[in-house]
Formats: C-alpha cells, structure tokens, sequence
C-alpha cells in the first residue's frame, strides 16, 4: 500500500476544509499483458485506427490525477474529415481474473465537420479490478462528438478516469460518464474550449455503497467567444459511502459572451454518508454569464409515501427515484442495450 | 422628470491624517516587545502567559498557502503597538482635539447623539473614548473598552477569552493574541433587550503600523443587541495591518444583529477574525460592507450550537482598482433544527478582485437542518476578476441544502429600459448597482445605508459609464 494524494483542485481553499486534494492509499498491481479489448462498429471502414498498443509500456502515462503508471493498452481513433458515422463505435473491455488491471490510453480525433459517437465500456463479472484511463480528445472546427465511459466494474475495483479535451470553433463535444464500479472512484475532466462558439456538456451519474470512496474533480477552462459550458451531475450515497464534488468553470479572459452552468444535486440515501461540494466559478470577464447550484438531501418523503401507497416497498421506491433522478442522463446514451444494463446496475 | 441625487460624499474625511503623534510606540513581533506591552498595561499574569504562548504558537504556524498574496507583509517593520497622546475619556470634549476632530468628520459624536446607545472609539492600539448610556448600565449591561474589562470583570473575561476563538486557529490570530490592544467587551444581562445600538469604531492614524483589538460580546439568555462596527484609515504609502478578533458568545433564546462597515485604506492588509458560538434557539445576524483595504481575508464563522440556533449573514464587497478581497463566512450546523441563510454580493471593478470563499458544514447530529446560500457577483469591466470558492460539506441525510452562485455584468436590457425613462447610462449603471446592494442596505440602520450607498457611489464615481 502506497499513500498518495492526487486530484488537486486548480485553485486551492483552505487545507482544514479538506477538499483540495485527496489521500488515498493505493496498492498499485502488477502490471500485465491486456487482451480483453473488443471494437464494435458497423461502419468500421469511416475511421481510421492507430497507435494500437498492446504489452506493457515503459512509458508512464500522466494525467491531472497525478497517478503515473505504465499503461498495457492504447489507441487512437480517427475520424475524418466530413465524416459522419450514424451508429456508436464501442469499445467493451472485459476486466476477468487474467486481465483484472488496465490502464488504457484511448484517444479520440474528431477532424473538421467529422460527426461520431463513442461508447467506452468496461465490465466485469467476479473478479476485483484496477483501472486507470487516460482519454483524450481533440475536436477540431465544426465537428460533433459524443462519448459514454461506463464504469461498470465490481464494487471492489478501483476506477481512476482522466479526461482532457481540447475543442476548437463551432466543435461540440458532449460527455457521459457513469461511475457505478468501484470502492475507490477517482475521476478528472479537463476541458479547454479554445474556439468561438463552441460547446461542451458533461453528464455524470454516480453510486456510492458501503464504504466507497468517491473524487470528482471537473474543470473547463472556456477561452472562445460565445462558447457554452454545462457540467451536471447527479448522484446517490447509501451506506458509509463518502464523496467529493470539484467542479470549476474558469472564464478566461476574452470569452465574452460564454455561458458556463454547473449543478450538482447528490441524493443521501443513509444517515452515514458523507458528501462534500466545491463549485467553482472563477470569471476574468465581465461579458458572460455564470451559474451554479448545488443542493443534498435526502430523498422527498412525499415522494416516497406516493410510491409507496402504490404497493411498492421503501426499498424499491428509494431505488425507482433514483432511477428517475438519472433518467434525463441514460436515455442520452446512445446504445439502448447500455441503458438497460445501467438501469438493472441501480 | 426630477431625479432624486445623492449627496456626493467627501473622500477626505476618511483621508484625514493628523500627526504622527503617539506616548509610546514599539516595533515588531518579538518576547520583549510582548512582555513590554503587557508590563505597560498593567495586566495580570494570566493574561502575559496567554500572549507567550500564542508568539509560540504564530512562529510554529505556516502562512495560508491559499488566497491573496501576502508576500509584502514583513511583520519586523509592522507597529505592533501605538499608544496615543491620549488616555480614554469620558467625554468627547476632554479627547486632544486633532484626535476629536476626525472622528467629528466620520459623524461618530453626532450620531451618538442621535441614534446610539453607546461608542467606543479607538485610535491607533487604544481607546480614547468610551461612552454607555445611564440606563443601560442600571440594567446591568456592561460596555467598555477591554483593558478595563480585563481588570474589572476579570472573571467574565477569562472564562470566555479565547473560548470562542482559539489562539491555535490560523496564524494571524496567534498574533493577535500576541499583541492585541484595545477593543470592547459588552455583557447583556438576562432577558435584557438593547433596542438601540452600541457602537465601536477603529481608527488607525500611524503609517505601517497593525491594529490588533479585541472585541468580546455575550448576550446572555434571552437577551438583545445590536452592535455595529465601523473602521478606516488614511492612506500610506507603507503596509498597513489590521488582525483584529471578534468572539460573540449568543446563548439560549437571545439574538445579536453584528452590522460591519470596513472602509480601510489601499495599503491596509486585513486579517481579521470573527466567530459566533450561538446557543438553542439563539440568533446571529451578520451583516456586512467591505470597500476598503488592499487585501482582506474575513470569514465569519457561526457555530450554531444549540437546538433551532440560526445564522443569517448578509455582505457585500466592491473591490476596486488594487484591492483583492477574499471574503465569505464559515458556518457549523452542530445542532438539530439549525437553520442558515445566506446572502453574498460583490461588485468587482478597475482590475479589483472579489473572491467569495465558503465552508458550511452540516455535522451529523444536525438532522433537520435547513442551509441556503446564494451569492451573486457583478463584474463592471474585464480588468477584474470575480472568483466564488465555496464548500460544503454535508454529513447527515435528514438536510435541505442548496447553495447557488451567478457571475455576470449589468443586464443591456436593464440599462436600456432605464435610458428609455430618461436616465442617462451612468445613471442607470449606478442605480443598477445600488440596486443589487439593497439588501444589504436595508440590513443596516438608515444612517449607515446611506453611507454605504455613498461609499458605492465614490466608488463608481467616473469608473463605469
């Protein structure tokens, strides 16, 4: 076990609130060969694949989590320029007993009025895993791209996701990220949107049980002139499940007319979890406009009662709100079969 | 169509600088410096040991590695004690007349005449003038300056010196209890509401000298008070530090309303400390103005202690051309039914630098307990910067929290509906502005809203437009 701290915030507050960074202790695994990666497309020939990396690297990949660990797998997918590719392009890692650690690198590169959608999956059936991913993005003039990571892993695991972004004019890029696996659920997204009238939306859904560690850690930098931001995330805490929000919109000077909304709405669902927010908006411009909510509590009793005098159990009602709370972000998914598994997941 | 104006206000009156004149002046932060400042007032042993071991504690502390720069602050060059020409009077016509004078130009004599119930009024690290009204003190309500407390009420003063706010809390308050001189202590018996206000106001005259009162308020059960409290100073061109402490102890059933309007000069480095240990069904009510000072880091802290103990802060800060103020308030929901409500403004302007910075923490023993924070920041140009750092940190499921923040500029389609009234666009900038600080205004006793619209008013003079 190694005691690291990692997922520093960009701007620092006051040490004894205890949200600036994050001490974890870590067994980092052996790392080995992964071959457990599967690429689903039905229009394979659009884009290009490259820098297939399979084995071991002697290269550490870094990230803005601060954990640096040499990777076992890695590519990049391209798509080209006026390209648009209808259907999702998954791909579905299975984490097993042989291949319980990766520590994936996938970049993805959106060229000029190119249109694609990307399914990052990763699953398990027994076996205790550890996973670090490290995903880029570069979306260039014009293009459109949307992008589900699933953490679906077993309870045990430990999850740690690096996003970073560069998104140029007119580009939009859309996130979803669902981190349901994993007792340690560390994540990172960092975004510069450099062009004018750019967008970029990130969606998460997260679930802590028993004693679950959770470290979000979101920072958009907005740089262009009319570009949007809009970071939401909703999540639900059982047990003695523990979690850190981070979320930072920074208005760099000469963004005006950029808009950046952040909302953060955390359901407790037991008297022993703990959940800590720090929303940030920092603002170097006068001309735009900023907002964020944040609100916790544990879930409407009306709500509950209704349900309940339908015939359904405490349980079940507590489980069907917040199935309906994450609704408004799965049924953006674009693969229904992932829906389905991430609905049965809650 | 008439238009209501209001009275430009004279910036000289808080500019005022009268001669460097003191009795006794000493430098630095070291054992002796100490030991002499405590010899020189006479104090008991008790009160020695507790200034040693808080020097022990400020050399063993770091600096914040977080917040503004604080790299020209260099503590061997800070005054850290000034005593004036003068000793406390007890009336305004025995105070020396320079020393009369500024504080007649601030208003202090004339609105204890009219609308107060009492003032302290510092000068430098001493009180000069101390006043309560007769049938406060027949009531039992005790109003003086903290050197006499501390040797009057010795008992009151050491069970709660120190209680409410540690000396191991952050280093600036290791050194204020190193060298604090100067402040108020107020008692309000049981059951005894003070409907008039008390007032103390802190002015520091000497060039790079630090103002370390000490302000010590219990509002005993059932008890009321409004206190207020008001600071300035000339402008140097030396750093200037004010560390002050506040300790307000509100118990069971009583209410304290404690009203700031801090208009330091540009060179003033403000570290100041307030926290509020409120009692069951008790009431704490911040409301505060920061224009002054080239930095400021404040956050006043309530720890809602007592079963259906509230907080409601209401502040708003204008940072203007070299200021960075790093304001906000800290509060502890330690209590079931506990209730806060927050209010933050500021307006950033001229390169200045606004940073609201927030910890609310909902322990869980706090079932039940309501928490809204909203805070909105007006930026008037793109050479500022506007920065909301809030936390929150919630441990209990059986809460209603919320918290928003907005960042933006004056609305267009406001400005314009105004300018198609008539109101010219400066005009109408202004009366937006002084519209968003309203309820803070409305917070405050009438004669210290109309100070703080002209505060916003000087502020805004030739900026925007």
């Amino acid at each position: 076990m190694e005691k690291m701290t990692l997922n520093d915030t960009p701007v620092r507050t006051a040490k004894n609130f205890g949200i600036n960074d994050i001490t974890l202790d870590i067994e980092i695994p052996e790392i080995r060969e992964f071959n457990n990666c599967m690429i689903i497309s039905y229009e394979s020939d659009s884009f290009k694949m490259s820098d297939l990396f399979m084995g071991v690297s002697k290269k550490k990949i870094t990230t803005k989590i601060g954990l640096e660990l040499n990777k076992n797998y890695g590519i990049t997918l391209t798509v080209p320029e006026g390209v648009n590719i209808e259907k999702p392009i998954i791909l579905d890692f299975d984490l097993d007993e042989e291949n319980s650690v990766l520590i994936d690198n996938i970049k993805i590169v959106m060229e000029k009025n190119s249109e694609a959608d990307f399914i990052l999956k990763y699953n398990t059936n027994e076996s205790k895993c550890f996973h670090y991913l490290k995903q880029e993005t570069i979306l260039k003039e014009n293009s459109k791209c949307s992008i589900t990571i699933a953490n679906m892993l077993i309870q045990e695991s430990e999850s740690f996701i690096a996003i970073e972004n560069k998104i140029e004019a007119s580009a939009k890029l859309e996130h979803i990220i669902v981190d349901f696996g994993g007792d340690k659920k560390i994540s990172n997204y960092y975004s510069k949107i450099e062009g004018d009238f750019a967008e970029n939306n990130l969606k998460t859904i997260y679930l802590g049980n028993n004693n679950d560690t959770i470290d979000i850690n979101y920072n958009i930098d907005i740089v262009g002139e009319n570009a949007i931001c809009n970071i939401e995330t909703q999540g639900a805490l059982n047990d003695s499940s523990y979690k850190n929000f981070k979320g930072t919109i920074d208005f760099k000077k000469g963004c005006t007319k950029a808009k950046g909304i952040e909302n953060e709405n955390c359901m407790i669902l037991s008297e022993s979890a703990k959940s800590k927010s720090l929303p940030m908006l920092l603002c170097h411009e006068e001309d735009v406009e900023g907002e964020h909510g944040v609100s916790s509590g544990k879930i409407d009793e009306a709500k509950l009662f209704y349900i309940m005098t339908k015939g359904i159990s405490y349980e079940d009602a507590k489980k069907l709100i917040v199935k309906a709370n994450f609704s408004n972000i799965i049924r953006e998914i674009k693969d229904e079969e992932l829906q389905k598994e991430i609905i049965e997941k809650i | 169509m008439p238009k209501t104006k209001i009275e430009e206000m004279d910036r000289n009156i808080y500019n005022i600088k009268n001669k460097d004149e003191y009795s006794y002046k000493t430098i630095g932060l070291t054992e002796d410096v100490i030991r002499d400042i405590s010899r020189r007032k006479d104090e008991p042993d008790w009160m020695l040991d507790i200034r040693l071991n808080a020097l022990e504690t400020y050399d063993k502390l770091d600096m914040p590695t977080w917040g503004p720069d604080l790299s020209e602050l260099h503590m061997s060059k800070i005054a850290t004690y000034v005593k004036p020409k003068s000793d406390m009077k007890k009336t305004w016509d025995d105070v020396p007349d320079d020393i009369k004078n500024t504080f007649d130009a601030l208003g202090i004599p004339e609105a204890e005449k009219t609308s107060l119930a009492g003032v302290g009024a510092q000068y430098d690290s001493e009180i000069v003038y101390h006043s309560i009204k007769e049938e406060l003190v027949k009531q039992g309500v005790i109003y003086t300056d903290f050197d006499t407390a501390v040797k009057e009420y010795p008992d009151l003063v050491r069970e709660y010196f120190t209680k409410c706010v540690p000396i191991t809390d952050h280093k600036f308050i290791a050194l204020h209890y190193a060298v604090w001189s100067g402040g108020s202590f107020v008692y309000v018996p049981k059951g005894i509401k003070v409907d008039i206000p008390l007032q103390s106001y802190f002015r520091l005259n000497a060039p790079g000298a630090g103002q370390f009162e000490h302000t010590l308020i219990i509002v005993d059960e059932g008890a009321s008070l409004q206190f207020i409290e008001g600071c300035s100073a000339p402008k140097y061109n030396e750093i200037n530090l004010h560390a002050g402490c506040v300790e307000l102890f509100v118990k069971d059933n009583s209410y304290l309303r404690y009203s700031t309007i801090e208009n330091w000069s540009k060179n003033m480095m403000n570290l100041n400390t307030k926290k509020a240990i409120v009692g069951k069904n008790g009431k704490i009510e911040w409301v505060t103005g920061s224009f002054g000072s080239k930095i400021s880091m404040l956050y006043p802290m309530s720890i809602l202690n007592g079963e259906n103990a509230i907080c409601e802060f209401t502040g708003i800060s204008f940072a203007g051309k070299g200021q960075d103020l790093d304001t906000g308030l800290k509060i502890v929901h330690n209590a079931p039914n506990t209730s806060s409500v927050v209010n933050s403004k500021s307006i950033s302007k001229s390169g200045g630098a606004c940073t609201f910075r927030s910890n609310v923490w909902v322990r869980p023993i706090a079932k039940d307990s309501k928490v809204t924070v909203s805070c909105e920041s007006l930026m008037l140009d793109s050479e500022s910067r506007s920065d909301t750092i809030p936390v929150n940190n919630i441990e209990t499921d059986e809460v209603e929290f919320s918290h928003e923040a907005k960042i933006g500029k004056i609305s267009d389609q406001a400005i314009f509906y105004l300018m198609s009234r008539g109101i010219s666009e400066e005009e109408a900038k202004a009366m937006i502005v002084r519209g968003f600080a309203d309820p803070i205004s409305k917070a405050l006793p009438v004669e210290y809203a109309v100070e703080m619209n002209n505060l916003i008013n000087l502020e805004l003079d030739g900026s925007i437009g």
